[in-house]
C-alpha cells in the first residue's frame, strides 16, 4: 500500500506473489534446519518423508505452519522466521505429538500451548545460549518440550499415549539388514521409523552434502557396532529407535561444526562412540521417568563437544567452524581459501604499527632485552641509505632517522593504558627506573594486548578509553625508558599488565623492500635485520565499484567468441562479488591494503573460472610503481573451483580421510611501462593477466590443453 | 740626451714555501675531475664543450629519500615532478619511471607529458592559463586540474555542460604566512574568505565536484615553519569544508618550493647550513596533516611538486676557459664559453665554479665572464680561482634546476646535455644545437629572397 492508501494492481500481485514464496521458504527450510541445511529441495523431501506416516507428518506441517504463525505474531526477526530456525523445534515437537498421543480434540489445545512453549523456549534459550557460551541451541528446546507434554499426559482428560506405532504397510526392503535399520534409523529422525521415509532423508542428505552422507554412514556403523558386540537390548532396538542419536552426533561434528578432514572424522567417529555411551546412560535413567531419550543424547554430545573445542587456540585442528549454512562443503572451501591462504597462527590482524619501511634492531629472543618472557619483542629503527641508525655522530636525539616519527595502530582496538610525561634519554643513557618509558597499550580483541613502548613525550593522541582505527596517529617515537637510542619496542601480551610476558606476535601483507626483489609475506615474523613495511597503495588500482559493469570478449578455444558482460555486486553477506550477467555463478573478490584477492567462486562458470584462477592475488603496491619491479610469490588454488563436474564430490568425501592437497601456484608480477603484467603457471595450468591504468585489461587461463582468455571491451552503459 | 737603457720587466717569483711562510697559507682550491665516476674531459671529448652533464643516480636518490622522508610519516604520497624545472623527456621519463606523477603549468607542457606517456590521470595541471583544448582533455580524462580563478571555473563549467560530465577539480589556495612573502596572485586567497566563497560558487554551479585541495607558497623556501603553517590553514579548512559541507577530498596538493644545497647572492650562510633537509620538509609539511578530521583509511593523499630540490645537485655544466684578462683595476677576469645565456640562474645563485684540473698555484679572486658581449653576463662574482690558462675547463654546480628550461639561443647556440649512468656509461639526451635549430621556425617572405 502507498502512502495515499491506494493498492495498484501490480504491487498487491507482486506483495502476494512475495508472501507465498516467504511461506514456502519459511515451512520448507523448517525441515531441513533439522538437518543444520537450508535448503528448499531438501525440505521438500524431508516433507515427503514425514507423510510415509500421513497421521504423524500432517500434525507436523501443521505444527510448523502453527509455530511461525506464533513466531510471526510475535514479531521475531522474520528473516530467521524464513531460513526455518524458528521452526524445526516445533517440527520436531508436533512429529512428537503426532506420533506419541492419540488423536483428539484435546490435544488440539495441548498441541497448541505446546508450539508456543516450543517458540518462547527456542527463543529464550538461544539468547542464553549464544550470549554467555557462544553456543546453538540445537533441538533442545524440543527434547525439554516433549518432556513437558508427556508427563502431563497421565493428568489430562481425553488424553492418551498410542499403544502401538501405526502400521504403514511397505514391502520389506531386500539386502542386508544392516540396510533396512539404517534407512529406519534416519527416519526415526522424524519419527517415522520406516525405511520408505528413511530413503527420502538419505536423498535429502546426500542432494546437500555427500560428505554429511558419509558420515551419517559411519556414525550408523557406529551404532550398529555397539548394539550387535556391546549392549544389552532387544534386537534392533538401539541401532533404529536410539541410533539416530549416533547418526546426527556423527554428522555434526564430522563437517557441520567442524572443518571436514581426517581430524574431523576421526573426532566424528570419536563423538560416535560418547554419543552411544551417553545414549544407553540416558535410557537408563530416564526409563524410570517414563520419558524417551528423543534427541537428548546427540544435543548434549555436540554442545559439549564444542563448546569444550572452542576453549583451544582459534586455528587448533579440527578447526572450529562459526556460521549459519553450515554445509561441510562449503566449509572446508572456506577453510582451503581462507585459513590455508590467510592462515595466521593465532589472534589479531596486526599490522606494522609504522609508516614507511623500518628495520628491525632487535628481534625475537634478542641479545639485549628480549629474553625469558619478553623474548617476543621486536625493536624497530629507521635505517638511513649508508645502512646507519643515524646520520652524522648520533650525538643528538634529531641525528637519528626513527626519532619523532609517526607510530600508528596496528588494528582496531581500545587504548586501556597511557603513560606520558618521561622524557627522552640522551644517546648512550636509559632510564631502567621506567623501563618502558612512554606507552601506549592497547587492547585488540580477545585476551590480546599491544604495547608501544619508548615514545616520546607529549606526543600521545590518545586517551585511556579511546578506541582507536587500523593505522591512526597514536605518538610519535621516542627515547624514553630503556632506550640508548630512539627505538619503537612493541610487544603482544595475553593481560593488560604493562610488561606482562609476550605471546608470539606475526604482521599480516610484510613487504621486505630488498635490493634483490621484494618479498611479500601474507603472515609473517620480522627478523633481526630485516627491513619491512606495510602494503602501500600503488598507483594502479583494480576497482569494480558496486554497480559497475563492463563488458569483456571471451574466447574459449573450442567454442565461438562471445561477448559477456560482468557486474559488481554485494552478496548476501555483503563480500563484494563479481556476477556474470545471466548466470547464477559468482566470484568473491576482496581488496585489502592495496592487494587484490579473488577469494573463490560459488556456481560454475568459466570466465569467473578464468579470472579466479589469473588474478587469484594482485598486488598492487607501490613497489611495483616502477618499471622493471618484479616479484614472485606462491599461492594456493582452491582446484575446486577449476575442475567443474560430477568428480569434485568424490574428491570431497575422500577429504574426510586423506587431507586436501594444497595446489600451488607460481606467480610473478613484473611492471612494464603498460602496466602490470601477472604470471601464475603450476603443473596443471598457466596464466597470464594485465592490469593496466584502467584496471583489468585481458586475462588468459590454460587448463587441462583448453586455452581460455578474456579481453575487457569497455563500460558497459 | 743620454741614452735610456731598455725597461726589463722585474720577475716576480712567488714564494712558495708552504706551511714555512711567514704570511700565513693561503686558501687552497679544490679541483674536480670527474662527474659520477666519469672523467670530464672524456665526456667534453665526446660531446664538446659547453656541456650540461647529469647524474642519474643522484637523481634516483634525491627522489628516493625524498619519497622516503614522506613515507615515513604519512600514509599516500604521490610526488609529482615539475616539468617546468628540466623540460628534457629523458630526464621526465626518469622520474616517471621513478613512480612521479607530471606537474605541468600550459598547455605546452601537458602536451609534453602526454607524448611522454603519461595518462592525463597522471598529470596534475596547475598554471593561470590553460588552453581550452588541454583543459578540456584533462577535465575529461581525470587529470588533478587546480583552478586559479573565477574565470577559469566558468570555463570548466561550461566544458563539463558541452560534454555531459562532472569532472574533478581542485582550487589553489594562497594564504599569508608569517614569514614568507604573500603570492596572492595565484589561486584563491583562503585569509580573507575568497576561497570559502570559490566553494561555494564551485558547489551552487552543480557541474563540477571538488576534490582537492592545492597550494604553493613560493620558492626556494628555507624556514620550514612556514610550512607547517601553510599545512595547518590548509588542514582546518579541509576540516571546515568536511563538516559544513560534507565535502570528502582525496588530494591534498602542498605544491613545493623545497630549496636545493644551492646559495643565493644575498645568502650569508654556505648551503649546507641553511637549507633544511627533506626529513626537516617531511616533518613540517606532515606534522599538521595529523589534524585532518579523517578516517584513517580515507586519508587524502598528500601530493608535492617539487622540482629544484629533486634535480638541482644533480645538473653539472663543464665550461672551458677561452680568455684571461686584468682589468683596468687590478682585478682578474676569466672568459668562459657558458654565460646567462646558458646559466640563467647565475643571476641569482652563486655557484660553486672548480677547475677540473689539481693544480697548487695559489687563488685570486677573480671575475667569471661569459661570452656575451652583454655587461650583466657575470658566471662568478670574485671567485677564488687559481690561474687557469685557455682551454682548460671548470665545472659548474649545481646547476641541474632550471637552466635548461630558460636557457637562451641568444648568441650562442644551446649546448649538448650528457647523462652519466650509475656503471659509468655516458649517453647523450640532447645534441648541441646548429642553427637550423635557431631558424627553422622562420619564414622569409618573397621580397626579402625567401622563396617558398
Amino acid at each position: 500500500m502507498n502512502p495515499l492508501g491506494t493498492k495498484t494492481v501490480d504491487s498487491s500481485k507482486s506483495t502476494s506473489r512475495a508472501a507465498v514464496r516467504f511461506a514456502i521458504d519459511m515451512v520448507l527450510h523448517s525441515y531441513s534446519a533439522v538437518l543444520f541445511a537450508r535448503s528448499r529441495w531438501m525440505g521438500l523431501l524431508l516433507l515427503l518423508a514425514t507423510l510415509v506416516v500421513p497421521s504423524v507428518g500432517l500434525v507436523g506441517l501443521g505444527g510448523v505452519v502453527l509455530a511461525n504463525g506464533i513466531c510471526l505474531a510475535l514479531a521475531l526477526d522474520r528473516a530467521s522466521v524464513r531460513s526455518g530456525l524458528l521452526g524445526y523445534n516445533a517440527l520436531l515437537v508436533f512429529l512428537a505429538i503426532g506420533a506419541f498421543l492419540e488423536h483428539s480434540p484435546v490435544v488440539l489445545l495441548v498441541a497448541l500451548a505446546a508450539g508456543l512453549l516450543t517458540v518462547l523456549m527456542h527463543v529464550a534459550l538461544t539468547g542464553a545460549l549464544r550470549s554467555h557460551f557462544g553456543l546453538p541451541v540445537l533441538s533442545l528446546p524440543f527434547v525439554l518440550v516433549t518432556w513437558v507434554v508427556l508427563a502431563a499426559v497421565p493428568h489430562l482428560k481425553g488424553v492418551a499415549l498410542v499403544s502401538h506405532p501405526p502400521a504403514v504397510h511397505l514391502p520389506a526392503l531386500p539386502g542386508p539388514l544392516m540396510l533396512d535399520g539404517f534407512f529406519r534409523s534416519l527416519g526415526a529422525i522424524f519419527f517415522q521409523p520406516h525405511w520408505a521415509s528413511g530413503v527420502l532423508v538419505l536423498v535429502a542428505l546426500g542432494r546437500w552434502s555427500r560428505i554429511a552422507v558419509v558420515h551419517a554412514m559411519v556414525g550408523f556403523g557406529v551404532a550398529w557396532a555397539a548394539d550387535a558386540w556391546l549392549l544389552h537390548f532387544p534386537p534392533n532396538f538401539f541401532h533404529v529407535y536410539a541410533g539416530f542419536n549416533v547418526v546426527l552426533t556423527a554428522v555434526a561434528l564430522g563437517g557441520v561444526f567442524f572443518v571436514p578432514g581426517p581430524d574431523a572424522s576421526l573426532l566424528s567417529v570419536g563423538g560416535s562412540l560418547v554419543a552411544a555411551l551417553v545414549t544407553v546412560g540416558s535410557l537408563s535413567i530416564l526409563a524410570p521417568l517414563g520419558l524417551p531419550v528423543l534427541a537428548l543424547p546427540f544435543n548434549l554430545v555436540a554442545l559439549l563437544t564444542l563448546y569444550a573445542l572452542r576453549q583451544r587456540s582459534a586455528s587448533s585442528r579440527p578447526r572450529s567452524v562459526t556460521g549459519r549454512d553450515a554445509r561441510p562443503e562449503d566449509n572446508l572451501a572456506w577453510y582451503r581459501q581462507w585459513a590455508v591462504r590467510f592462515g595466521q597462527k593465532d589472534g589479531p590482524r596486526l599490522v606494522l604499527p609504522f609508516r614507511g619501511a623500518w628495520t628491525v634492531s632487535q628481534g625475537n629472543d634478542g641479545p639485549h632485552t628480549h629474553q625469558s618472557i619478553w623474548r617476543h619483542g621486536l625493536d624497530f629503527e629507521v635505517r638511513g641509505t649508508d645502512g646507519r641508525w643515524c646520520e652524522g655522530t648520533g650525538d643528538q636525539l634529531t641525528d637519528y632517522h626513527c626519532y619523532r616519527l609517526p607510530v600508528v595502530a596496528p588494528a582496531p582496538g581500545t587504548v586501556v593504558r597511557v603513560v606520558d610525561g618521561l622524557p627522552d634519554c640522551a644517546p648512550g643513557t636509559a632510564d631502567t627506573i621506567h623501563p618502558w618509558g612512554n606507552l601506549v597499550l592497547l587492547w585488540v580483541g580477545a585476551d590480546r594486548y599491544f604495547l608501544l613502548a619508548h615514545l616520546t613525550p607529549g606526543s600521545i593522541r590518545v586517551e585511556e578509553g579511546a578506541t582507536v582505527r587500523t593505522g591512526q596517529e597514536l605518538a610519535r617515537c621516542g627515547a624514553s625508558g630503556r632506550a640508548p637510542r630512539p627505538h619503537l619496542h612493541v610487544q603482544l601480551q595475553s593481560t593488560s599488565v604493562v610488561g606482562a610476558p609476550t605471546v608470539p606476535m606475526g604482521f599480516h601483507n610484510l613487504w621486505s623492500p630488498a635490493l634483490e626483489g621484494a618479498r611479500l609475506e601474507r603472515y609473517g615474523v620480522p627478523k633481526e635485520g630485516q627491513q619491512v613495511r606495510n602494503s602501500i597503495i600503488g598507483n594502479l588500482r583494480i576497482d569494480w565499484p558496486i554497480g559497475a559493469r563492463t563488458r569483456w570478449r571471451w574466447a574459449d578455444g573450442s567454442e565461438p567468441l562471445e561477448v559477456v558482460e560482468l557486474v559488481s555486486q554485494l552478496d548476501s553477506s555483503g563480500q563484494p562479488c563479481l556476477l556474470v550477467m545471466g548466470s547464477a555463478a559468482c566470484m568473491r573478490f576482496e581488496i585489502r591494503d592495496g592487494i587484490f584477492y579473488a577469494l573463490g567462486v560459488d556456481g560454475d562458470h568459466p570466465v569467473l573460472r578464468t579470472l579466479y584462477a589469473a588474478l587469484l592475488m594482485v598486488p598492487l603496491d607501490a613497489a611495483l610503481d616502477r618499471v622493471g619491479a618484479a616479484l614472485t610469490w606462491k599461492d594456493t588454488i582452491d582446484l575446486r573451483v577449476l575442475s567443474s563436474g560430477g568428480w569434485s564430490w568424490l574428491r570431497d568425501i575422500i577429504s574426510t580421510v586423506v587431507p586436501p592437497k594444497k595446489h600451488f601456484v607460481d606467480y610473478s608480477a613484473c611492471r612494464t611501462p603498460d602496466g602490470l603484467v601477472l604470471e601464475g603457471r603450476s603443473e596443471a595450468l598457466q596464466t597470464a593477466a594485465h592490469v593496466d591504468a584502467a584496471g583489468v585489461s585481458r586475462v588468459f587461463l590454460e587448463l587441462q590443453g583448453r586455452r581460455m582468455s578474456l579481453t575487457k571491451l569497455g563500460e558497459a552503459p | 740626451m743620454t741614452d735610456r737603457p731598455p725597461y726589463v720587466p722585474p720577475t716576480l717569483v712567488r714564494h712558495r714555501s708552504g706551511l714555512m711562510n711567514k704570511m700565513g697559507v693561503g686558501p687552497v682550491v679544490s679541483s674536480r675531475s670527474s662527474v659520477a665516476g666519469v672523467n670530464v674531459e672524456a665526456l667534453v671529448e665526446a660531446y664538446g664543450s659547453p656541456l650540461f652533464i647529469y647524474d642519474e643516480q643522484i637523481i634516483r636518490a634525491r627522489y628516493r629519500a625524498l619519497h622516503n622522508a614522506l613515507v615515513l610519516r604519512y600514509p599516500k604520497v604521490a610526488l609529482a615532478w615539475s616539468y617546468k624545472t628540466c623540460y628534457l623527456d629523458a630526464i621526465c621519463r626518469l622520474y616517471h619511471q621513478e613512480g612521479a606523477l607530471a606537474e605541468v603549468v600550459s598547455g605546452m607542457e601537458y602536451r609534453k607529458a602526454r607524448r611522454n606517456g603519461m595518462t592525463p590521470g597522471q598529470i596534475v595541471y596547475n598554471g593561470p592559463h590553460k588552453d581550452d583544448q588541454t583543459l578540456t582533455e584533462a577535465l575529461l580524462g581525470g587529470a588533478r586540474v587546480h583552478l586559479d580563478h573565477f574565470d577559469e571555473l566558468a570555463r570548466c563549467e561550461r566544458i563539463a555542460e558541452q560534454h555531459g560530465c562532472r569532472p574533478a577539480v581542485s582550487i589553489r589556495l594562497n594564504l599569508e604566512t608569517s614569514t614568507l612573502p604573500r603570492w596572492d596572485r595565484f589561486g584563491f586567497n583562503l585569509d580573507n574568505g575568497q576561497a570559502r566563497d570559490a566553494v561555494r560558487r564551485l558547489l551552487a554551479g552543480g557541474r563540477l565536484r571538488l576534490t582537492g585541495l592545492h597550494v604553493h607558497l613560493g620558492t626556494f623556501i628555507l624556514d620550514v615553519r612556514a610550512f607547517a603553517e601553510a599545512t595547518r590553514k590548509v588542514v582546518a579548512f579541509a576540516n571546515r569544508l568536511r563538516s559544513e559541507r560534507g565535502i570528502v577530498l582525496d588530494t591534498l596538493d602542498l605544491g613545493g618550493g623545497l630549496a636545493s644545497r644551492n646559495r643565493l647572492r644575498s645568502q650569508y650562510l654556505p648551503s649546507d647550513q641553511s637549507v633544511p633537509s627533506f626529513a626537516q620538509y617531511a616533518e613540517q609539511l606532515v606534522d599538521g596533516l595529523s589534524a585532518l578530521d579523517y578516517p584513517a583509511n580515507e586519508l587524502p593523499t598528500l601530493v608535492l611538486e617539487t622540482g629544484r630540490a629533486l634535480i638541482d645537485e644533480a645538473g653539472s655544466l663543464v665550461t672551458t676557459v677561452v680568455a684571461n684578462k686584468r682589468l683596468a683595476d687590478g682585478r682578474r677576469g676569466m672568459v668562459v664559453d657558458a654565460g646567462v645565456n646558458t646559466l640563467f640562474t647565475a643571476y641569482w645563485y652563486q655557484h660553486q665554479l672548480v677547475p677540473t684540473q689539481p693544480t697548487s698555484e695559489p687563488p685570486e679572486p677573480t671575475m667569471v665572464y661569459g661570452p656575451l658581449c652583454m655587461n650583466i653576463d657575470v658566471v662568478g662574482n670574485n671567485v677564488m680561482l687559481p690561474p687557469m690558462a685557455v682551454g682548460q675547463r671548470m665545472l659548474v654546480t649545481p646547476v641541474g634546476a632550471y637552466n635548461l628550461s630558460q636557457s637562451m639561443q641568444f648568441i650562442e647556440l644551446r649546448p649538448a646535455v650528457c647523462l652519466v649512468r650509475p656503471d659509468g656509461t655516458h649517453t647523450l639526451i640532447r645534441r648541441r644545437e646548429v642553427l637550423d635549430d635557431l631558424t627553422r621556425a622562420e619564414v622569409i617572405p618573397p621580397w626579402l629572397g625567401g622563396g617558398r
